[in-house]
């Protein structure tokens, strides 16, 4: 909190919406470039020091994502269904973004994500596509991204990932009881067990401390500043240069353009609720893959009559969801799984789609437990325990302390009709259209999230597991989706896609968009290495373009 | 909470109060509620109290923690469990 200050009037080089896993490595691009950024974020500005381990305040209040109370947000399966309020989404809001609250899985993307399209084939009902770049092309600003936000994890031990320019900053997390039960019963099976990345440091990083295990991170800000959030890594990098101002609780109503089509800024709402129009050459984007595509539908003028960056008319089109269903399993002996990150171990094996299994699709499984002891009490336990009474009472006492679970993360097919629009009729507390999002499965999402349950059933079996049990994997169970991608599609052709290869749109010259919304597949779910890794790519384009002539009037 | 009493008064009559109940009693009219959204609400609430951090008053001297042997600290080092401290699965 110790940036440079701007005036409204002033016309910086670049303003960023949003300051969370994009915003804050394009903020920290920009500004050691030599370039004045101001930052918008809606979300407040805390630190380590007001973070708690209270499970109430953070799991079951939104402490630090968006409150569907101020902000509703409505859902449909299609169209013709009447959208009604519930949270269908949920991201980070705060400087730092769902980085902050992240359960910091950190997984690059296959080089056959980028392809698939080519790979497999057509898949009825989806628009599956190949991305215009490659794992090629990302490599390097994945690596550049592990190491300035800083990575732990084995490089090379996961057989199934391409190849890889440097090894991960950090050694691998200490492994956990789950880790030992899912690597033993995995390699039982053939497959391929590995360390799991994670944004979390192993050792001290960079002046930060090591993480000291206390095992609040899914939906928690750490307290230790062991977690790798933009808001502890790159945000006080871009804060020392004295040319980036992280501006709080700014929530923007509009990106404006001038009679040439190209941005001049944007107007938000203070904390006061006034409204600001801050100046500047160039806008980029990084709001996420639900209101991003909100505030383009909101941008709307003569010139842009659909939204801004919308001619293909693909704004807010192929959201792509959080899929993977839960298979818990039971121990003999205490693993207590509540200690330390929740995740420590991972498989691909079943990533890649295969024809022959006669649908799209393919998934991680990962062995974590990420339940806190009142959640774990409301929905951890198994399906035919008793609900209360002390049977319930002295089952708690054993389960919440051997119990583990194998979590799938899998493909979620790109689909034109699952989409984020502008619901006609709801509105938030500061009077603009909420979100509505239209979503349902493809049935080739269905069958991969069954097919890879089979997977995870099998793997507690032969772990020995005393007792194993699964959770449902309807829509209303993978409520609020967490991985927002889809609804401003990367690609060459400006008729199929908002953004080009680098993340900039096609339809206004001096706006990108970076975020999980330039997303052209889901791959297997993880988006924040991907998302911050194209952040990277973006700024040294936008860098070298803006040093060139596209900034200049 | 109204219809909680009415079938108190149903199955117990002259009784006075939930709370006057014996335990037997009380766990005989739970049974009766047990699926219905008022008792979904009253169970999740009597959980956030059981579990959830003391600070918002339930939770006495942590026995709700203790009770399913979470030790709220702020700071563990491996071993964390069992089977990463060398223990065997006795399924191997």
């Amino acid at each position: 909190m110790s940036g440079a200050t701007f005036r409204p009037s002033d016309i910086v080089d670049f303003l960023v919406i949003g300051a969370g896993a994009a915003g804050g490595v394009m903020a920290k691009e920009l500004s050691t470039a030599g370039f004045r950024v101001v930052v918008l974020e809606q979300g407040p500005y805390l630190t380590e020091k007001a973070y708690t381990h209270d499970e109430i305040k953070y799991t079951y209040q939104p402490g630090l994502t968006n409150d569907p109370k101020v902000q509703p947000v409505t859902h449909r399966k299609n169209e013709t269904e009447p959208a009604k309020p519930v949270k269908a989404i949920e991201y980070g809001r705060q400087v730092g973004g769902g980085s902050v609250h992240f359960t910091a899985n950190y997984w690059r993307f296959h080089e056959s994500d980028f392809e698939e399209r080519s790979q497999f084939g057509d898949v009825p009902g989806a628009g599956l596509a190949d991305w215009p770049i490659k794992y090629a092309d990302l490599e390097p600003y994945y690596t550049k991204a592990e190491y300035e936000l800083g990575i732990s994890g084995l490089g090379g031990a996961n057989p199934f990932e391409g190849p890889r320019s440097k090894p991960y900053p950090l050694p691998p997390m200490p492994v956990k009881s789950s880790g030992v039960i899912f690597d033993r019963a995995t390699k039982k099976l053939g497959l391929h067990p590995y360390p799991a990345p994670m944004a979390i440091l192993s050792q001290p990083y960079q002046g930060r401390g090591a993480c000291v295990h206390c095992g609040f991170c899914e939906s928690f800000g750490c307290e230790m500043r062991a977690k790798s959030s933009t808001l502890v890594s790159v945000i006080p990098v871009a804060e020392k240069t004295g040319r980036c101002e992280i501006r709080p609780n700014s929530y923007v109503r509009k990106i404006e353009t001038d009679a040439h089509g190209r941005t001049t800024g944007a107007v938000y709402f203070d904390a006061n609720r006034r409204e600001i129009f801050q100046r500047a050459k160039a806008v980029v984007l990084c709001a996420n893959g639900a209101e991003t595509a909100r505030l383009l539908l909101l941008s709307k003028s003569k010139r842009f009559p659909q939204g801004l960056a919308n001619s293909s008319g693909l704004v807010g089109k192929y959201l792509m969801w959080d899929n993977g269903g839960l298979a818990s399993g039971s121990f003999e002996h205490p693993l207590n799984e509540y200690k330390s990150v929740q995740v420590t171990r991972v498989i691909h094996d079943y990533y890649r789609a295969d024809p022959k299994r006669g649908f799209y699709g393919g998934g991680g499984i990962d062995a974590r437990f990420d339940y806190y002891p009142a959640s774990f009490a409301l929905h951890g336990m198994p399906p035919e325990a008793p609900k209360w009474g002390a049977e319930y009472k002295n089952m708690l006492g054993t389960y919440f302390t051997h119990t583990m679970g194998l979590l799938a993360h899998t493909s979620s097919l790109p689909q034109m009709r699952n989409s984020i629009s502008l619901d006609p009729v709801v509105k938030d507390s500061w009077g603009l259209p909420a979100i509505r999002v239209t979503f349902d499965y493809h049935p080739d999402d269905i069958a991969t999230m069954q097919w890879i349950l089979t997977k995870q059933v099998e793997i507690l079996e032969a772990a020995g597991a005393k007792k194993i049990w699964t959770t449902g994997i309807s829509l209303p169970d993978m409520m609020p989706t967490r991985h927002l991608m889809g609804t401003c599609r990367m690609g060459d052709d400006p008729k199929q896609s908002v953004v080009d290869r680098y993340n900039r749109a096609h339809d206004v010259a001096n706006l990108w968009i970076v975020d999980g919304s330039s997303f052209v597949t889901s791959a297997r779910q993880q988006p924040t290495a991907t998302i911050q890794a194209l952040a990277y790519r973006a700024a040294d384009f936008a860098i070298r373009n803006a040093k060139d002539a596209d900034l200049k009037r | 909470m109204a219809q909680v009493q009415q079938k108190r008064g149903e199955l117990f009559p002259g009784s006075a109060s939930v709370a006057a109940l014996t335990n037997d009693q009380q766990i005989r009219l739970i049974h009766t509620i047990e699926s219905t959204d008022f008792f979904e609400l009253l169970r999740t609430h009597t959980l956030y109290g059981l579990l959830g951090n003391p600070a918002y008053g339930g939770n006495r001297d942590h026995i709700g923690w203790k009770l399913i042997g979470f030790e709220d600290r702020m700071e563990y080092q491996p071993p964390f469990g069992y089977y990463d401290d060398g223990g065997q699965d006795g399924h191997q």
